[in-house]
């Protein structure tokens, strides 16, 4: 591997927290079908591609809710469950967490969201004692909701704070106020909810240190179970890169370094231990399905633009709503570009992105990919570990605190 | 190589468009070339020249012979925006119908 020095460290240190969500890169999955597989353990994913606001941030795949949309969506979800079971093999599945996301998930109303649960219970082998996720924007379900949703098998929620200042959430087009935030948590834990989430964003446009130290004091007087800290991202031509007056309200990167510090800091003194760059848990209320989308786990997505994984064969469902639903209505698996990975493949992407969750097993890793991993990823990790920011021991594999402050150019650098 | 690469910029603004179909999309499709120069997004002439052609459905880009895939992206990202488009904009025929 040919390597010039200072080009080496320009790409490695980069903090910008946009890590490394895809490998191969999307746009070399070039394939639009994926073949029959046998599921064990794995986690389930359910994609509602629809929001009430278009928040300033997000790069998901949603659109505006419309009238009957949501009816039109639901329609095709149970017929994609059809098509899924015709397809793939889950006689023998055992799925450990499903995972209701969007969008916004919690648009979809509670008969659909217990009836998609039930399904995957009774049809796709969601365990009893499963992790089973409702994402939710604050306002969006009631207390008795909330209730009826954990009698219907949901025993997590995670909500979309971001702030604790109305400003910055206004800016952001979110569609809440902190006050609204406040009731959703309290209605989610009268209802019975005892492992509640929200997440949180830093580097936001007008954000400053005392407001990101203001929002962790309120998150961490509501004795939460896991608080998720995103870095904003501006990834490059997309809306906010497109908008002058909100990118020269951006928090210096100092600022950015040190509000991502602050949380790295003040959560786990708060008896929320961090497990991967941006997850912090009370001990064993780490979220199963997230731990599954960076672990080298596999995973079944369903609804347009949902992912799914099954050992070395990726696939994204259509993001077009029109090919997706043309797709259901001719009984066929609404494909929209696949891969297969190769070992080497398989074996950067575990790596690369299992880092994520802050360490790796090589050998887990090497076994999972019919390949020797180490091999393949000795001369990178040998330069990160001359550079200080991994570190490995027998075979784990683990990020430094230096290298977690770089963990995208770690990342990428492996993977590429 | 050239035309490949600049195809793959007009469809990247194309997804740029879809991702955003509440403000830049419409914004495209009423007046393309003001929009792209205005987005800051780095185009040369003639693939500005190209994404118009897609929009608009016009042939005065020298990348027409390698815009078929493009056009045929747009109308999905219309078909798929029209409940966002529908009173906002006018749409030309060709954006939605094949030729």
């Amino acid at each position: 591997m040919q390597l010039i020095d200072g080009d080496t460290d320009a790409s490695i240190l980069r903090e910008d927290g946009s890590y490394l969500f895809h490998y191969p890169p999307k746009f070399a999955w070039l394939g639009n079908a994926v073949g029959r597989h046998h599921w064990t353990t794995a986690t389930a994913y359910l994609h509602v591609p629809f929001c009430r606001k278009i928040c300033t941030f997000c790069t998901f795949e949603r659109k505006r809710i419309r009238r009957g949309a949501l009816d039109e969506f639901v329609t095709a979800l149970w017929r994609e469950m059809d098509i899924t079971r015709t397809y793939e093999d889950f006689s023998g599945a055992q799925l450990r967490a499903a995972y209701v996301g969007g969008g916004t998930g919690s648009l979809m109303g509670n008969q659909d969201l217990i009836r998609f649960v039930g399904r995957l219970r009774d049809e796709f082998g969601l365990l009893d004692d499963a992790e089973v996720t409702l994402e939710c924007e604050p306002g969006t379900k009631s207390r008795e909701e909330f209730a009826e949703l954990r009698n219907g098998g949901f025993n997590r929620i995670s909500i979309g704070a971001q702030a604790f200042q109305d400003d910055i959430l206004k800016a952001l087009n979110r569609g809440h106020t902190s006050d609204g935030t406040l009731r959703a948590i309290e209605n989610a834990r009268v209802a019975g909810f005892t492992n509640v989430h929200i997440d949180l964003m830093y580097g936001l446009p007008g954000q400053t240190i005392d407001m990101w130290n203001a929002t962790l004091d309120v998150a961490l007087s509501l004795g939460l179970t896991h608080i998720s800290t995103y870095q904003m991202i501006v990834f490059e031509n997309e809306r906010l890169d497109r908008v002058a007056e909100e990118l020269d309200r951006l928090p210096a990167a100092d600022d950015i370094r040190e509000m991502r510090s602050i949380a790295e800091s003040r959560l786990p003194r708060a008896g929320l231990e961090q497990y991967s760059l941006t997850e912090f848990a009370q001990p064993g209320r780490g979220c199963e399905y997230v731990r599954s989308n960076w672990d080298g786990s596999d995973y079944v997505g369903f609804g347009p633009g949902a992912y799914s994984r099954h050992g070395h064969d990726l696939w994204e469902n259509h993001v077009y709503h029109s090919r997706y639903y043309a797709a259901i209505g001719n009984s066929e698996r609404p494909v929209g570009r696949s891969h297969v990975l190769t070992a080497r493949e398989q074996v950067l992407r575990d790596v690369a992105m299992g880092l994520c969750m802050l360490e790796v097993d090589l050998a887990a890793i090497s076994e999972y990919a019919g390949a020797d991993a180490w091999r393949m990823v000795e001369a990178p990790i040998r330069i990160l570990a001359g550079k200080g920011l991994v570190e490995l021991q027998g075979d784990a594999l683990r990020l430094t605190p230096e290298g977690r402050r770089y963990a995208t150019g770690v990342m990428k650098f492996i993977a590429n | 190589m050239i035309m490949i690469l600049a195809t793959k910029k007009v469809e990247a603004v194309l997804e740029i468009a879809r991702k955003d179909s509440a403000h830049f999309l419409p914004d495209l499709v009423r007046d393309p070339a003001k929009t792209l120069a205005q987005s800051g997004i780095d185009l040369t002439v003639a693939e500005t020249l190209a994404v118009i052609d897609v929009v608009q459905g016009s042939h005065l880009s020298p990348y027409e012979k390698n815009l078929g895939n493009a056009r045929a992206i747009w109308r999905e990202i219309i078909r798929d925006s029209l409940p966002d488009l529908n009173g906002r904009v006018d749409l030309p025929e060709i954006a939605v119908e094949p030729r």
